[in-house]
């Protein structure tokens, strides 16, 4: 009799738990297998995928290339755009933690009225659509953008100077789109704090410095590690930023995947892409779990 | 007032073991426990925490299966049974009334999930509000209630299904004293009148001797002792029972050979004390005695007893409470004594006197 | 942080108060902040209602760019497309989404973080990766790109944002009350319709809108998997942007920009509803 209870909530369990984990397995791990698939096949001479035909061309050419005259060498433009995103991320991320820690603590030690509000205005941006926001700066900083207007206006410069299409039209598109994923971790996690605990290191002859340095931050720092990652990852594998802001000089990862996929018509090859990005990626959750798991006590 | 008589059912618990956890870490809440609960008794499970008395309730009420055993209602074997196919009903310790629905749906909610005609209803729930009195509080949510109007609704919501048995658990904790003193009243009220078998969980001793018609003591997933709180406090067989229950003076002596009725244990040195012998008692060796400080009193030294001098003295008003450092390093002893004007001796801190205890006062534990 | 507020005045000179709940600099660079944030879209709305074709000399106001954008049969037709696919992906990653996180609020059962891991798998990919991965699939099981592609992959990442709402709503509740409904004769149907459900109402609308909103605002993974006649309005946005700036895109882009502000006010409604 007991038997048939615990089978009966164990089949229960799988009918309701089975479409979820169904239509993501089908439609995103299956695909991305594929897609991994895909990166070690060999591709034609007219750009299509060999299929059966297997070869490690795509990720040899990451960092390797035919040479006209037949040798193998080095091609360090693929590692530049890859050397690119990271720095670009690393960048937006130190930025983002720069200016959102400190938004996040004000918002913190706001009386209750006026947090709801700041929380709502923090999370408008994050649901508007990131094609427009990044559509913004480009009214901003292209040569006949706002800023340009503003600059001669005041008189500090006679002509547009180029802003738009740069590394920097991209720092600035990164930092906008993703500085509301810095500061909602980061709230949240200090919004748990007993500010007691502040008021006793006062007591204690902390100065105001000390008091952040040595009680606050520590234990913001979960918070703070989680919306760093929140802003460093979506950051590397970003598309719709470099593409709007960039130019062809400051292509990211994204751009140069999507292009296997459009003009240059090769299959594996993006697929070999992506397949890094995602290893990177899931490397990257992988130490932050681990690091988690740690720290809570259960065995890594 | 009037609540027609269900008909109370006996509860019996035979050879039940519940055990949580995977192999690695398991915890044995419950440990071949078996108990008799009679139709129409008020009925405690005391303990401290981990115990097991929740564990018990919760076996009896369905929420969980037990790893071993039988659970029986008037007979039937019910612990298979889902809790809503058992005619019991529980008093949650949080009361878990439900907040999106008025105080009369959630008092109606067991009537409508067996059928109930709505008229029917509304009656029953008008008779279940007075009863508990809260008449005129239908239209309340849970949220707008205090928390001891919320635990009449939590008990009128399962009274009102007339069930054969009534699961309280820890219903009175969240309640500040005097509140509590009164539900205790009404509990026992309730009782005798609808006379439904209540199962009352408590940590609380008191409670449990003011309220139960008997008390079963727990510990570490045993029943240690069941009987009438008389019973319980008077003769513990265990040392924890002893120690749980008010307050006793616990004792380490060798016994001799019962002689003619009579044994004789000998605390540390010359000091001893005399006890009938029991039908039960234990064979000559080493016991533990547990007596009440009630029931002992003070002489002057010399008297048959034991000697020692006064270490200290607590005036707690209607009583007054010796602390006597035996002889012989036989142990603190306490004794309570009444104030009564000019019934007794005043004693002094330091001065020797001689602790009385009358046989029938000594209880052997068996542990 | 909890603790009662404490007004006192700033701390210029030692015989002023000291000002417990503040740290120099903070609000400064939370007006930086916010004046960041919203400075560019402020602008971005404001520049709609420019006269001038050359949006970023203003002549004007007019409400007329609006009018153009929405007698524009092509974005017209790009918007209904993105309201249906983003209808059908929510209603149907929430009611999947709903149905997973009731499971996996009981019991604790083993595979049950293999299981979190997938759930959670869609917001941890890239965007570009997923899309990629997506195309591939779709073009070698020769599926024609389509509404039909769109709604799978948008159904595929709505599923994360719909389940956890659901799921921390699902904690909040007082475990108690589903033992309750058991102990008062309700089989496990009925403590689902009445009890569950009700209290679970408002954390199932919110995860609706938050899906919603996510899918009509997908560029990335629409852009590779939508054919030609399942343009959504931020794909339709981005071939805009690409042919040039016009005030079209200005007004295009305030309109998202509105409809993204009702659907967050809306998720905060249904968020204070607490029962």
């Amino acid at each position: 009799m007991r038997l048939s209870l615990h089978r009966r909530d164990r089949i229960n369990r799988a009918v309701m738990i089975g479409p979820a984990v169904l239509v993501i397995g089908i439609f995103m791990i299956l695909p991305l297998g594929l897609m991994g698939y895909v990166s070690v096949l060999a591709r034609g001479t007219y750009g299509q995928v060999l299929w059966g035909e297997f070869s490690g061309i795509a990720y040899m050419n990451i960092l390797f290339e035919h040479r006209l005259d037949g040798s193998f060498g080095v091609n360090l433009d693929y590692a530049t755009i890859f050397l690119r995103s990271f720095w670009l991320a690393l960048t937006t991320m130190v930025i983002a933690l720069a200016v959102g820690f400190p938004t996040a603590l004000y918002m913190s030690l706001q009386p209750e009225r006026y947090r709801n509000l700041l929380i709502f205005m923090v999370t408008i941006p994050f649901w508007t659509n990131l094609l427009v926001r990044n559509y913004a700066w480009i009214l901003l900083l292209r040569d006949t953008g706002l800023v340009n207007h503003g600059l001669q206006w005041l008189g500090l410069t006679s002509e547009p100077i180029t802003l738009l299409y740069t590394d920097f039209s991209v720092a600035v598109g990164l930092t906008y789109s993703f500085l509301p994923f810095m500061v909602l971790p980061i709230y949240a996690s200090l919004e748990k704090i007993d500010f007691r605990l502040v008021e006793a290191a006062y007591d204690l002859y902390a100065s105001r410095l000390q008091a952040l340095r040595r009680v606050l931050l520590p234990l913001a720092l979960p918070g703070i590690i989680s919306g760093s990652l929140l802003v460093f990852v979506p950051c590397l594998g970003s598309y719709v930023t470099p593409a709007l802001l960039g130019g062809s000089k400051s292509l990211l990862i994204g751009n140069l995947i999507q292009l296997q996929f459009g003009a240059a018509r090769n299959w594996p090859f993006g697929s070999a892409l992506a397949f890094v990005l995602l290893a990177i990626v899931l490397l990257t959750m992988t130490v932050y779990l681990l690091r988690q798991r740690r720290g809570k006590g259960r065995p890594a | 007032m009037s609540m027609s008589k269900s008909e109370a059912a006996g509860i019996s618990i035979r050879g039940i073991s519940k055990v949580f956890g995977s192999a690695a870490d398991q915890v044995r809440a419950l440990d071949n426990v078996s108990l008799d609960i009679d139709h129409n008794e008020f009925f405690t499970l005391l303990g401290p925490s981990g115990c097991g008395k929740t564990t018990l309730l919760r076996l009896i009420a369905g929420f969980e299966q037990p790893t071993d055993g039988e659970i029986l209602l008037d007979g039937a074997e019910i612990a298979h049974l889902p809790p809503f196919q058992r005619p019991v009903n529980t008093v949650f310790q949080s009361y878990a009334l439900f907040p999106h629905m008025t105080v009369a749906r959630n008092i109606a909610f067991g009537l409508e999930m067996q059928g109930m005609s709505p008229a029917n209803v509304k009656a029953r729930v008008t008779e279940m509000l007075g009863l508990v009195q809260l008449g005129g509080l239908e239209a309340r949510r849970p949220a707008q209630l205090s928390g001891g109007q919320q635990q009449r609704v939590a008990l009128a919501r399962a009274l009102a299904n007339q069930p054969k048995v009534l699961l309280l658990d820890e219903p009175l904790s969240a309640l500040d004293l005097k509140l509590r003193k009164e539900m205790q009243i009404e509990l026992k009220r309730l009782q005798l009148e609808s006379g439904i078998t209540f199962v009352f969980v408590t940590h609380d001793q008191e409670e449990a001797l003011t309220m139960s018609d008997r008390v079963a003591v727990m510990s570490q997933g045993h029943i240690l002792q069941v009987g009438p709180p008389a019973e319980i406090y008077e003769h513990p067989r265990h040392r924890f029972v002893a120690d749980f229950i008010g307050e006793i003076n616990l004792l380490e002596a060798t016994a001799a050979a019962p002689d003619g009725g009579r044994v004789r244990f000998r605390l540390g040195g010359a000091q001893t004390l005399v006890a009938h012998a029991a039908a039960g008692t234990p064979p000559a060796g080493r016991v533990n005695l547990a007596i009440r400080p009630e029931r002992a009193s003070l002489e002057s030294p010399g008297k048959d007893g034991l000697a020692g001098a006064v270490e200290s003295i607590v005036y707690i008003g209607a009583d007054t409470v010796y602390r006597v450092a035996l002889a012989e390093g036989a142990g603190l002893f306490t004794v309570r004594v009444q104030n009564r004007t000019g019934a007794h001796r005043a004693y002094a801190t330091g001065d020797a006197v001689a602790v009385v205890v009358p046989p029938e006062a000594i209880q052997v534990l068996s542990d | 942080m909890s603790v009662r507020q404490d007004v006192t005045k700033p701390n210029k000179t030692a015989k002023r108060k000291f000002r417990l709940r503040y740290f120099p600099g903070i609000s400064p660079t939370a007006f930086l902040f916010f004046a960041f944030l919203y400075l560019p879209i402020g602008i971005l709305v404001a520049l709609s209602f420019n006269e001038n074709v050359t949006v970023t000399v203003w002549t004007g106001f007019t409400f007329d760019w609006y009018g153009v954008v929405l007698g524009n049969p092509d974005i017209v037709r790009a918007a209904k497309n993105s309201l249906v696919i983003a209808a059908a992906a929510s209603l149907a990653a929430t009611m999947v989404a709903t149905i997973a996180a009731l499971a996996m609020s009981r019991a604790r059962f083993r595979g049950q973080d293999g299981v979190n891991a997938v759930i959670a798998l869609p917001l941890i990919v890239p965007e570009i990766v997923t899309a990629v991965a997506t195309l591939l699939f779709f073009a070698t099981l020769g599926f024609q790109l389509g509404h039909f592609t769109v709604i799978l992959a948008h159904g595929v990442f709505c599923i994360p944002f719909a389940y956890l709402p659901i799921r921390a709503r699902l904690a909040d509740m007082d475990p108690f009350l589903a033992q309750a409904a058991a102990d008062l004769y309700a089989n496990e149907w009925q403590t689902f319709l009445r009890v569950t459900l009700p209290l679970l109402w408002p954390g199932i609308l919110s995860g609706l809108v938050l899906s919603f909103i996510v899918s009509l605002d997908d560029f990335v993974i629409t852009f590779f998997v939508s054919g030609a006649g399942s343009t959504t309005l931020p794909v339709y946005i981005y071939g805009m942007v690409r042919m040039g700036i016009t005030p079209e895109v200005n007004a295009v882009s305030s309109f998202m920009i509105l409809i993204s502000v009702i659907f967050v006010t809306l998720s905060f409604i249904l968020a204070k509803q607490r029962r």
